[in-house]
Parts: C-alpha cells; sequence; structure tokens
C-alpha cells in the first residue's frame, strides 16, 4: 500500500527566507511519525502544505493516497488537522463546536450523534459539552480539538504542536490519548513538537528538522544509539586505580574515564551493565558510593547534527503573541 | 447543492451565536430608538411655529418623525450589517477561520452563509425597529398597497439591504488585517452613505454634484423603497429602486467572494 503522507523536494520559500528547503518524506499508514525541531524550522509551514492551505514553491506532496496540488479536496476529506493555535468558537458549547464540524464534513446524521457521544467520552468532555468553550481550560479545549479532528474518521490526522503552553499533567493526559487514538484506530499522525520528551515519549519515527531541512530521521532509540553509549558514572570509595583497570576488562564497556571522585564509563546499555559494573568494583576491592545513569537525549542527537540545543533561541515576537493568545482568558 | 447545505451550515452557526447573547439584539435597537426619540421628536416640535404647525411638515407625512422613521431604520441596518461583516476579522484572529480554511468546502458558501447570517440579523432588527416605530412613534402606514403587502415589501427591502451591506463589509473584511482599520474605513463610508440617502432630509432638490454622489449611494434606494412600501410616495420609482437594490445586491455578492477567495 502507498504511504499515508510523501513529499519530494518539497521546497517552500517567502521572499529570501527557505522556510522548507528540500524534504523528503514517507509515513508508512499506521504510523505516528514526529517532526522535530526549534521554533521557525519549518515544521508549521510543511503541515500548512500538507494539509492543502499552502502552495509549495516546488516539489510535490501526497497525503491519503491523493496529490495535495491536484485533489485538495480530496485529501481535506481524508485529513484531520489540530491546529498548533486555538480554532474552536469559543461562544459556542462543546457540542456545538463538534455538531458544525460533523456538518462541514458530511458525517451521516444517522452516526453523528453517536459518534460524537464516544469521542466525548474519549477525551473525558462527556459533563462540560453543553459548557461553552470560553468556560474551558486549555487542556480541555486542546482535547476538544483533538475530538474534533477525528470527528469525520481521517485516515491522516496533524497535530501540530499538541501540548504547546500546556502543564505537565495534562501533556500527559493529551499523550496518553494521541497514543490510544493511534493504536486503537490505526489513525496515522503526524505531530510537530520542539519538546524533545514528547517526540521520544509518543513516536515511532522521527525526522528532526532544522532551517527547513532533514537533518537526521529514525526511530529515537536508533537516533539516540546513533551517538555512542550510556553513560555510566561511579563513585568508589578507595582502589580506585585497581577499579577502573577491573572496568576496562569489561567486554561491554567502551571508555573509561578516571575522574577525581571515581570513574565514567561509556557502556552499550547502561540498565544491564549496571549490576555487573558493581560487581567488577567489588571484586576489585573497592566500594560504591553511589551510581548514575545518564541515557543519550534526542537533544543530544539534535546538537551533534546541528550544533545547537533545540531550545536555545527565545521566542520570537510571534510566539510570544501565540503564547499571549493562548492563555488569555484561561 | 452542497454549498446550499455549507451555507446554512455557517449561517446557522451564527445564529446560534446571536440568539446566545440577547444583548447583542437589545444594542441594535438603542441607537436608532434614540435617533427616533431625541432627533426625530427634536426635529418635529423644535421647529415648529407659535400655531404648533410645523415647517417641517410635508405632503402626507404626519410630523417630520412620520417622514424620518423609514431613514433611521434603514440606518441601523447599516451599521448592524456592516459590523456582521467584521465578525470574519474576529474569526480570523481568533483562530476558528482556519476550521473552515480547511474544511472540504468551498469558501464561497462562507461568504453566504456569513451574509444570510447578517442578513437574519438585520431583519431582526429592522422588523422589531419597524413595530416600534409604528406602535410608539408617529410611523403611520398609508401606503395604497395594504398593511400586509407593504409590510412584507419592507421585509423584502430590508433583506437586500442587508445582504448587500454584510457583503461589503466582508468585502472590507478581506482585505484588511485588522479591526481598527475596519473601523477606519467602514465609517468613512458609512456616514456619508446614511447622510445622503434621504433618510434626514429630500434629497431631489439638492444642487447637481450632491446629485451624482446620491446616485451611487445605494442605501438612497433602499430608503425610497422603504419610504414608498410604508408611505406611498417615493422620490423615484419602486422598480427604480428595487432594480438599484438588486445589482448592488448582486455586486456587493461577487465583490466579497471574490476578495475573500483571494485573501
Amino acid at each position: 500500500m502507498a504511504a499515508a503522507i510523501s513529499t519530494q523536494r518539497l521546497v517552500k520559500h517567502y521572499g529570501d527566507v527557505k522556510a522548507v528547503d528540500g524534504v523528503d518524506l514517507s509515513v508508512e499508514r499506521g504510523e505516528l511519525y514526529g517532526f522535530l525541531g526549534p521554533n521557525g524550522a519549518g515544521k508549521t509551514t510543511t503541515i500548512s502544505i500538507l494539509s492543502t492551505m499552502l502552495k509549495p514553491t516546488s516539489g510535490a506532496a501526497s497525503v491519503a493516497g491523493f496529490d495535495v496540488l491536484t485533489r485538495p479536496y480530496d485529501v481535506r476529506r481524508r485529513i484531520g488537522i489540530v491546529f498548533q493555535d486555538p480554532s474552536l468558537d469559543e461562544e459556542l458549547t462543546g457540542r456545538e463546536n463538534m455538531v458544525f464540524h460533523a456538518r462541514l464534513y458530511k458525517v451521516p446524521r444517522a452516526q453523528r450523534d453517536r459518534r460524537i457521544d464516544d469521542l466525548l467520552a474519549m477525551v473525558d468532555l462527556v459533563d462540560r459539552q453543553h459548557s461553552r468553550v470560553k468556560e474551558y481550560s486549555g487542556g480541555m479545549r486542546r482535547r476538544l480539538e483533538l475530538a474534533r479532528g477525528l470527528l469525520h474518521d481521517p485516515e491522516v490526522l496533524f497535530l501540530d504542536e499538541p501540548t504547546l503552553g500546556l502543564d505537565p499533567q495534562t501533556r500527559n493526559h493529551i499523550w496518553d490519548y494521541i497514543r490510544r487514538l493511534n493504536q486503537e484506530r490505526g489513525v496515522t499522525m503526524m505531530l510537530t513538537t520542539h519538546y524533545m520528551e514528547e517526540a521520544d515519549a509518543l513516536c515511532h519515527r522521527i525526522g528532526i528538522i532544522d532551517k527547513g531541512r532533514i537533518v537526521a530521521e529514525g526511530t529515537p532509540s536508533d537516533l539516540k544509539s546513533q551517538l555512542g553509549g550510556d553513560v555510566v558514572h561511579v563513585k568508589v570509595q578507595a582502589a580506585n586505580g585497581a577499579v577502573a583497570d577491573a572496568l576496562k576488562a569489561l567486554p561491554f564497556v567502551r571508555t573509561v574515564t578516571a575522574m577525581n571522585a571515581g570513574v565514567q564509563l561509556e557502556v552499550q546499555h547502561g540498565e544491564s551493565a549496571i549490576p555487573k559494573v558493581m560487581d567488577a568494583v567489588r571484586e576489585a576491592g573497592g566500594v560504591v558510593e553511589s551510581i548514575s545513569l545518564k541515557k543519550p537525549t534526542l537533544n543530544d542527537v539534535f546538537v551533534k547534527h546541528t550544533g545547537r540545543e533545540i531550545r536555545e533561541e527565545d521566542m520570537d515576537a510571534q510566539g510570544r503573541m501565540r503564547f499571549f493568545m493562548r492563555h488569555r482568558r484561561r | 447543492m452542497t454549498i446550499v447545505v455549507d451555507t446554512v451550515t455557517v449561517w446557522n452557526r451564527d445564529m446560534l451565536r446571536f440568539f446566545r447573547r440577547p444583548s447583542r439584539i437589545v444594542t441594535s435597537l438603542v441607537t436608532p430608538l434614540v435617533w427616533m426619540g431625541m432627533f426625530g421628536y427634536g426635529m418635529k416640535y423644535g421647529f415648529a411655529r407659535p400655531d404648533g404647525t410645523s415647517p417641517l411638515q410635508f405632503g402626507n407625512y404626519a410630523s417630520y418623525l412620520d417622514f424620518t422613521a423609514p431613514g433611521i431604520i434603514a440606518m441601523g441596518m447599516l451599521f448592524t450589517s456592516i459590523f456582521s461583516g467584521m465578525s470574519i476579522i474576529f474569526d480570523r484572529q481568533f483562530g476558528f477561520l482556519k476550521e473552515i480554511l480547511v474544511a472540504p468546502v468551498r469558501r464561497i458558501s462562507f461568504v453566504f452563509g456569513k451574509s444570510l447570517g447578517g442578513m437574519s440579523t438585520a431583519l431582526i432588527q429592522g422588523v422589531t425597529l419597524l413595530v416600534i416605530a409604528t406602535l410608539a412613534f408617529d410611523l403611520r402606514f398609508t401606503t395604497g398597497l395594504g398593511f400586509v403587502a407593504g409590510f412584507l415589501l419592507c421585509i423584502g427591502v430590508m433583506a437586500m439591504i442587508g445582504v448587500s451591506i454584510v457583503n461589503l463589509g466582508v468585502a472590507i473584511a478581506a482585505k484588511t488585517e485588522s479591526h481598527e482599520v475596519f473601523f477606519l474605513i467602514s465609517q468613512f463610508l458609512v456616514m456619508p452613505m446614511f447622510f445622503l440617502s434621504g433618510a434626514l432630509y429630500p434629497t431631489k432638490t439638492l444642487p447637481g454634484w450632491f446629485q451624482i454622489v446620491i446616485a451611487f449611494n445605494p442605501m438612497r434606494y433602499g430608503v425610497d423603497a422603504l419610504r414608498w412600501a410604508i408611505k406611498g410616495t417615493s422620490e423615484l420609482s419602486i422598480f427604480v429602486d428595487v432594480g438599484a437594490l438588486l445589482l448592488f445586491t448582486l455586486g456587493t455578492s461577487v465583490m466579497a467572494a471574490r476578495f475573500f477567495e483571494r485573501s
């Protein structure tokens, strides 16, 4: 079967700015694909092109089997989208927003009510469905948008920064919903985020995008394993030299660096290495005082490919405005 | 067919929003009623001769208020309708517009839905004002058509005023980023449209260059047609009035659809 989303050399220029600069993507059906990158990397622009909101400067893209340029309405019928910025009618109730959407997407009347009930139940909004959206919290609005995006049973769901500006607890809830949707309904999902943990926790596969280009792609664990191993830091009492020698002899240890309060090891698989390291230290006559494990993060991957931290830049003016709009009246 | 369904969907949303806020109905009535009560009565009594007659009493108009009431009703609708068009700026600012723009619907159905919604709002306002003006103020139905036919013609004329002015608002809104700019442009248009509509004084005797401007003012035909439907007298033939209104409705519809399509 054809890929759910595919692009070939997708380019979008705004004057001199290359927002998207030759992106090749292929997302399989049922996959949860993450687009990870800093603000302004081209994530939202790519999503806008894929959802037929924006025409690319050059290149081709197809979604759910239809070309976004020649068959935009066929694409639109088959996709759902949760925008980065709020897109609900605040004067209407949650349910009224759902009904409006169902009518726009021609969800058959016979199924409409049951479908809305199901989705509202899934995102835990049944109790508040008759309240106006302006009375909703940020997390509730997000959940409603998520439910609305699924109302017409889309083949592909785009989630543009689904948890931006939400508190950690709400973020975890949203993550649960996204996972369940993907697993239970088999919806192909493409989400953009600049939160490393989010991409790591949710996505089957990640494309790291910077300055309009995909700089790395793969499963989260693949990407991280490219960096070398986990780092184990052992603090030992006495017999430092002997301990270091003993650890060097272990097969899974790549490098050993003696430090003033212990040794630092780079190992292949941190979790299973720790007990063996402890045994080895004890046999060499040392006493383990403390032991710590640091796994490489996607941030390290990003730094490796771009030489920058993913979150180093400050919010630009637009970002601040957006943040303000989101938090207004919440 | 699907355009009709989508238009109704958008219209339905506007109506839900409108009826959720009864204060909107009340505020849309306040300004015209103040005009009728204060300006209308002020003119009626302010210029009265010692014997109680007024120089502003002419033709078959019982008082100045009887003359000006149809024009003030049209003015109220003009203000309401132009701001109905502005609501698409708020839809854009609050993000809701994206929900419609990404849906598998034609943009034109959004424009039609908006003008239908604005028209409904304007009709509710216009009819309410008509009833109040007849019951509480000096407005008298003296049309040869009889009350029922006159009233129905009023509704028809009001509908055309509503659709065309909402479309004008949508066209401006499609081209402006912020509601401040919209305000500026619409004030620049709306005040002359009101003053040169014949709402406050007959326009037939104004000097030549006024006549040129007046000929291009759609409200002039709206007010004249309303006056004919209610009072039975008008400056132009009712057929000219209705023809001009139809043309203006069509023109603004095309303009709104085009401007919005390209925004």
